[in-house]
């Protein structure tokens, strides 16, 4: 006790001092404590807001994202085509290519996570009924197929996008929820919805649209529904809608034969089976067109191909539109000047055409020079179910027993033996000039469409130089228009948006 | 234990020791409510900054929404004779003359032809929520932006109850407040002139352009993008350095949906 008292009485006064101190050094903390904290409350306040904002933002781009893969997968040329690496991900042939109640994912995983079990997709219910992606699933209807998004190179992987998957279906008026056909209430979920650039409305006024039909036209091309979900770490979603349907070249043609200038160079077969048919062989109710279209630039007395009799052998075999005035019906030869579309009418037209073709093209072939192309040289695969979009970038050659199927463009000089021919279309722009020779019965189902744009060194010219085409020898069997040939061959440029919305969770 | 009843030792501190301590101890507590007194200021001024910053970025993202989303259902989704109302007829909608459908010319600084849209007015048209196309509406009147949203009608867009969704918007500001802006924010408002709300791009043979140069395709049904500016100001000034706090926002909205 005493060494106590004496330690207190010893160390007394220097405590008292030890304390205040303390004191003072524990307010000071206290007081910047408190300016910090308010600082890092701010702060914290910031970055939260500008992490809403950027997580709203991210989750529609990812689900974008997954919207732009699918839309590009479904194009056939493209490398990461689905059905490239899953067979019939999506048919290519059939009415419809996909029937209501078959569904498609493309599924996105971060390491291995089951997405549609950890991100089940409940809108497909809301859009098809209660259990519907449970009846396609026990149906065997759902197939899925990964993304491509995330990528390795080197040794590296670039993480894609964080969309978790998209979904591809059949549309129906139900399940867009629109009223399509207009009667009153949307709610077929039953039929397919097709999408025809053809469509006229009630005053027959041209009107693409979508349309309701069990059997819808040739025209017409089947629309698929493209939903995408995106999910991103800290919860934030978005769920994204597209409507698409293939937008093509939607190329059409005046006549069976167009020789697009008004000095047009004919020589038909000299055989009696020699014919060029304006009538569409695969609807016999349309109105025909003219076997033989020119470009009369207006001057419709104009006519150099029926007027020279050894231009046309047999003038009865040229059957189709007659032409006006007092002439007779035969030969089909028609000035076609008025009808034809913009994008035929000029050199500069034409060869932009040509352009987005080749860009579009299955194959591009450019012989090297004083050479040729042949048949040997288009894709393989090409069949009447496989019509294939080739540009020769110069002359092309085709002899033998051969039938090509698709668009053949020929921006030289087409050489053709009558024992070949081609369904579907074929445009010879650049040099404009055909010649036909041999024996034989095979014939050009579809279109030929003849136009010189360019002069022989392959400079553009300024107005159209003299479409040329030539037969030698019988002829073979000609050429008969027909819209079915003409629409297989129709190239598929994209998967066009027809619309977009943001379906709210 | 006598020692310890001694009252000298008893005695806390001298006067002088008492006095230099309570001094210094005033000085530590002045310096520190100083640099607290700043703080709070800053504190004040910051809060104000975010919250106008945080307004203005509600006001953006619901805006770059809208437009994102304008124009479902395109017209094309209807084969049959559908009513006015039931699809979106223009993704961006006009007056005057709207139905029937006469494009007015988009121009900006009090150009163009088209009442609204404009640089201070965007109507957009869709279904957005699933509940029949409707118009929403923005539009700056003096420094506020004002946003409202109606079931669509025949005939030119008409919004009825907008409300204040934006306050303090200074894109339009009197010539005034603008000079006095450009002291502080030299690069806010290039040549000193009101700066835009909405800057529309149109879609043209050659490929997007500001729809005031894009001649024969200035049209609201060809506009394509819509660039938002939103310039924001603080409500009160700085309470340390009495300036004023200004925000600029930028976004850009991107229709998707075709304008038939």
């Amino acid at each position: 006790m005493e060494s106590a008292t004496r330690k207190v009485r010893k160390f007394a006064p220097k405590r008292s001092e030890a304390g205040v101190a303390l004191l003072i050094a524990m307010f000071a903390v206290l007081l910047i404590s408190l300016a910090a904290i308010s600082l890092i409350l701010s702060a914290g306040t910031e970055s939260a807001l500008a992490g809403n904002y950027r997580s709203s933002a991210s989750a529609y781009y990812a689900a974008s994202a997954g919207l732009e893969e699918a839309r590009g997968r479904l194009l056939s040329k493209n490398p990461d085509f689905f059905n490239n690496t899953f067979a019939n991900f999506i048919p290519t042939a059939g009415t419809p290519l996909l029937a209501v109640g078959q569904v498609r994912y493309v599924t996105n995983p971060v390491a291995a996570e089951n997405v549609l079990a950890v991100y089940p997709d409940t809108q497909y219910d809301t859009e098809f009924g209660a259990g519907a992606l449970a009846a396609a699933t026990g149906a065997g209807n759902v197939k899925t197929i990964p993304s491509v998004s995330t990528v390795t190179s080197g040794g590296t992987t670039y993480k894609g996008p964080l969309f978790k998957w998209v979904r591809i279906n059949p549309a129906t008026e139900k399940s867009i929820r629109v009223d399509v056909d207009a009667d009153g209430v949307a709610n077929n979920s039953v039929i397919p919805l097709y999408y025809d650039p053809a469509h006229l409305d009630a005053g027959g006024n041209p009107e693409p649209s979508l349309i309701v039909s069990a059997a819808p036209p040739a025209t017409a091309f089947q629309v698929f529904e493209v939903t995408s979900l995106a999910v991103l770490p800290n919860g934030s979603q978005k769920l994204l809608q597209y409507v698409v349907t293939p937008a093509t070249l939607n190329l059409k043609f005046p006549s069976a034969l167009t020789l697009n200038s008004n000095n047009a160079s004919m020589h038909g077969g000299s055989s009696n089976f020699y014919q060029i048919n304006g009538q569409d062989q695969c609807n016999a109710a349309a109105l025909p067109l003219p076997a033989i279209g020119y470009d009369g630039g207006g001057a419709t007395n104009y006519n150099n191909i029926s007027s020279s009799p050894a231009a046309l052998p047999y003038p009865n075999n040229y059957t189709g539109a007659a032409p006006p005035g007092p002439a007779p019906p035969t030969p089909s030869v028609v000035d076609v000047a008025g009808s034809l579309s913009p994008n035929l009418q000029t050199p500069a037209s034409l060869d932009a055409l040509v352009q987005l073709i080749k860009q579009n093209a299955d194959k591009v072939i450019t012989p090297a020079v004083g050479t040729h192309a042949d048949p040997g040289d288009l894709p393989a695969g090409m069949s009447p179910t496989n019509p294939v979009t080739v540009v020769v970038n110069g002359d092309y050659s085709q002899f033998g027993t051969f039938t090509g199927y698709g668009l053949l463009v020929v921006t030289g000089h087409f050489d053709f033996g009558v024992s070949s021919g081609w369904r579907g279309m074929v445009l010879v722009i650049g040099q404009g000039t055909v010649t036909g020779s041999g024996l034989g019965s095979n014939e050009f189902d579809g279109v030929l469409f003849v136009a010189k744009t360019r002069n022989a060194s392959g400079t553009e010219l300024a107005a159209l130089g003299q479409a040329t085409l030539n037969m030698s020898g019988g002829g073979g069997s000609g050429i008969n228009y027909n819209g079915c040939w003409v629409n297989s061959a129709q190239t598929v440029l994209n998967y066009k948006v027809l619309s977009f919305r943001e379906i709210g969770q | 234990m006598t020692r310890l009843r001694t009252p000298k030792r008893q005695a806390g501190f001298t006067l002088m020791e008492l006095m230099v301590s309570v001094a210094i101890f005033i000085l530590i507590c002045g310096a520190i409510f100083e640099l607290m007194g700043t703080t709070q200021n800053r504190f004040r001024t910051e809060s104000q900054v975010l919250s106008a910053f945080e307004g203005a970025r509600l006001g953006l993202d619901q805006i770059v929404r809208d437009v994102n989303d304008s124009g479902y259902p395109p017209q094309n989704h209807f084969s049959g004779a559908a009513p006015l109302t039931a699809y979106a007829a223009s993704p961006i909608a006009w007056s005057p003359n709207y139905a029937p459908a006469t494009p007015c010319q988009i121009g900006t600084a009090g150009g163009g032809t088209c009442a609204s849209p404009g640089d201070f007015d965007l109507i957009v048209e869709g279904d957005v929520d699933g509940s029949g196309v409707q118009w929403i509406r923005y539009r700056l009147l003096g420094t506020t932006l004002f946003r409202g949203a109606t079931l669509k009608v025949a005939g030119d867009p008409v919004v009825a109850g907008m409300l204040p969704y934006v306050l303090n918007v200074m894109n339009n500001a009197t010539p005034a407040q603008i000079a006095q802006f450009q002291a502080a924010y030299p690069a806010m408002f290039p040549g000193g002139t009101p700066q835009p709300l909405f800057q529309f791009t149109c879609d043209a043979p050659n490929g997007p352009v500001l729809c005031q140069n894009a001649g024969g395709s200035n049209s609201p049904a060809n506009v394509r993008d819509v660039d938002i500016t939103l310039i924001v100001m603080t409500p009160q000034r700085d309470a340390q350095t009495n300036q004023i706090h200004l925000v600029e926002l930028n976004g850009r909205g991107h229709r998707v949906n075709p304008n038939k």
